[in-house]
């Protein structure tokens, strides 16, 4: 990869991974600085990493790295039903996108960054497992287990509504 | 990753699939031995008529990479083909078998529009805020570096072989002495001035019109073929100056800056002897008329060891690297050796004595 090819990386892809570190992280600092971190790791391979390959280099190296800060700042907890279902009913949503939005905050790790990779990125199943370090059946369950959850979660909401 | 009970089903699934490899199998075994809730989930169990409507296990259709192979659409897989829909991955007549479905059961079609729903959509307001930060410099900005990088090295050693070789500004004077002065004591008497100070004063004097060449390049002159008087000088005794005949060799110290000019004289001992031929011995006069006028101007406004350490550290600055430059001198404060040091290597020089 040239210099050029990497900028234009930066060009390309820096604002999908920001917003899909930012979602799942919910801290704006933490996200630049796991942005940082990925392009960092991708200047210092520059020469081994193809222009083709970046894209996923980038998303597979932000979604570890991700996962890594969220280990040290002990914030890998599981999806509590019952705390949320209490916040749900306390909270006001303004449509839909924000509906999704507070569900998929809502949803474990695994099944949020999967959905938000096949949603954001348009990334195919196979592309998600190579980048998450998942196999393409685990994430196929994922993003069954996430649509229900969400269906669930919206329809919950609009019936409340 | 590490088989627990958040991801057991997934194993489950695969291992029906046959997708565990024999190493995960013996894992999942030995995770459902200490987890015995989990075995209902097993095949075996499965192929349980009155326990197969209890099944839990989520998503078993969706995993099946075609839809095609699903004999019908049924309660049970209906939600599953409304995922598979949504994720764009079912053909025209599984999605006509899903209408097809949706029309016997109304009821599916507020969870099949549900499923439509919620596809998520970026928020293209969120934009990564350091980009120009993360970018690097291009080429341009790279040939620019190693020119920098080039200029620096050359510079630096420009000024270090300047600096070891500075030759002493060495000219061999040689002159007449067409009568001897001479100077009256107290007593009124006279006598004649010594060789010595008299060579002193016309050095003197040859010295102050090469300071004042070097500082006015342009009047220097070009060199005039000296001629060598064909008859002997003599004294007013009528005896042949021999000792003004000796050939004087002078030593012009480049002088730093607002340091007077020294000048040490160098007398070769004395052979008795009157040489055939004297000569005005000028090496190179003319090529080094300029560039001794070019240093004795550059002299005046520059500290060689100042300019030496100044380039040192920008060249240290542009290229990130770490070259030192030391010097030596002797008792007097005067320099006789550099030394320019890398982190590998020492390039040292003595002055030519």
């Amino acid at each position: 990869m040239t210099v050029a090819e990497y900028n234009q990386c930066v060009d390309d892809f820096s604002d999908g991974i920001f917003r899909f570190i930012l979602k799942n992280m919910k801290d704006p600092e933490k996200a630049k600085d796991v942005v940082q971190d990925t392009y960092e790791k991708l200047w210092v391979r520059v020469t081994e990493v193809s222009g083709e390959k970046a894209k996923s280099y980038l998303f597979t190296t932000a979604y570890h790295t991700m996962i890594d800060v969220m280990r040290k700042d002990n914030r890998m907890e599981n999806f509590d039903h019952s705390r949320h279902d209490r916040q749900v009913s306390e909270q006001a949503y303004n449509g839909l996108s924000e509906i999704l939005e507070a569900a998929v905050s809502r949803l474990p790790a695994d099944q949020r960054s999967v959905i938000m990779l096949r949603d954001y990125e348009g990334y195919s199943y196979e592309d998600i497992a190579s980048i998450t370090g998942l196999s393409e059946s685990q994430v196929k369950v994922y993003i069954f287990r996430g649509r229900m959850f969400l269906k669930n979660f919206l329809g919950s909401i609009e019936a409340l509504i | 990753m590490k088989i627990s009970k958040e991801n057991i089903e997934v194993y489950l699934l695969d291992y029906m699939e046959g997708n565990l490899d024999p190493l995960l199998t013996a894992e999942l075994m030995a995770f459902l031995a200490e987890n015995p809730e989990y075995e209902k989930w097993l095949p075996e169990y499965e192929n349980s008529p009155e326990q197969a409507s209890r099944l839990s296990l989520g998503g078993k259709t969706f995993l099946k990479k075609d839809f095609p192979d699903i004999p019908a659409v049924t309660a049970g897989n209906f939600e599953e083909f409304c995922i598979a829909e949504s994720e764009g991955i079912l053909n025209k007549d599984d999605i006509a078998r899903l209408n097809g479905y949706v029309a016997h059961h109304p009821e599916g079609s507020q969870v099949r529009d549900l499923y439509g729903r919620l596809r998520l959509h970026p928020d293209h307001s969120l934009v990564y805020p350091g980009k120009r930060l993360l970018k690097k410099s291009t080429g341009r900005a790279m040939t620019f570096r190693y020119v920098s990088f080039v200029l620096g090295a050359a510079a630096s050693i420009a000024l270090l072989l300047m600096l070891v070789n500075r030759k002493p500004d060495t000219v061999t004077l040689t002159g007449t002495q067409p009568d001897v002065p001479r100077v009256e004591n107290k007593t009124g008497q006279s006598s004649p001035v010594p060789a010595l100070v008299q060579d002193q004063e016309d050095l003197t004097r040859s010295t102050s019109k090469r300071v004042a060449a070097r500082d006015n390049p342009a009047e220097i002159p070009d060199p005039e073929p000296e001629t060598v008087p064909d008859t002997i000088p003599q004294n007013s005794t009528g005896m042949p100056l021999l000792a003004t005949l000796e050939p004087i060799r002078a030593t012009l110290q480049q002088p730093s800056r607002n340091e007077p000019v020294t000048v040490r004289i160098v007398l070769p001992p004395a052979t008795g002897a009157i040489p055939e031929k004297v000569k005005v011995v000028r090496p190179a006069a003319k090529r080094e008329s300029s560039v001794l006028a070019f240093m004795g101007s550059l002299a005046k406004r520059l500290n060689f060891w100042d300019a030496a350490e100044t380039a040192i550290s920008g060249f240290n600055y542009l290229t990130e690297t770490q070259l030192s430059l030391s010097k030596t001198t002797d008792e007097n404060g005067k320099l006789t050796g550099l030394a320019l040091g890398t982190q590998q290597y020492i390039i040292s020089g003595n002055k030519i004595k």
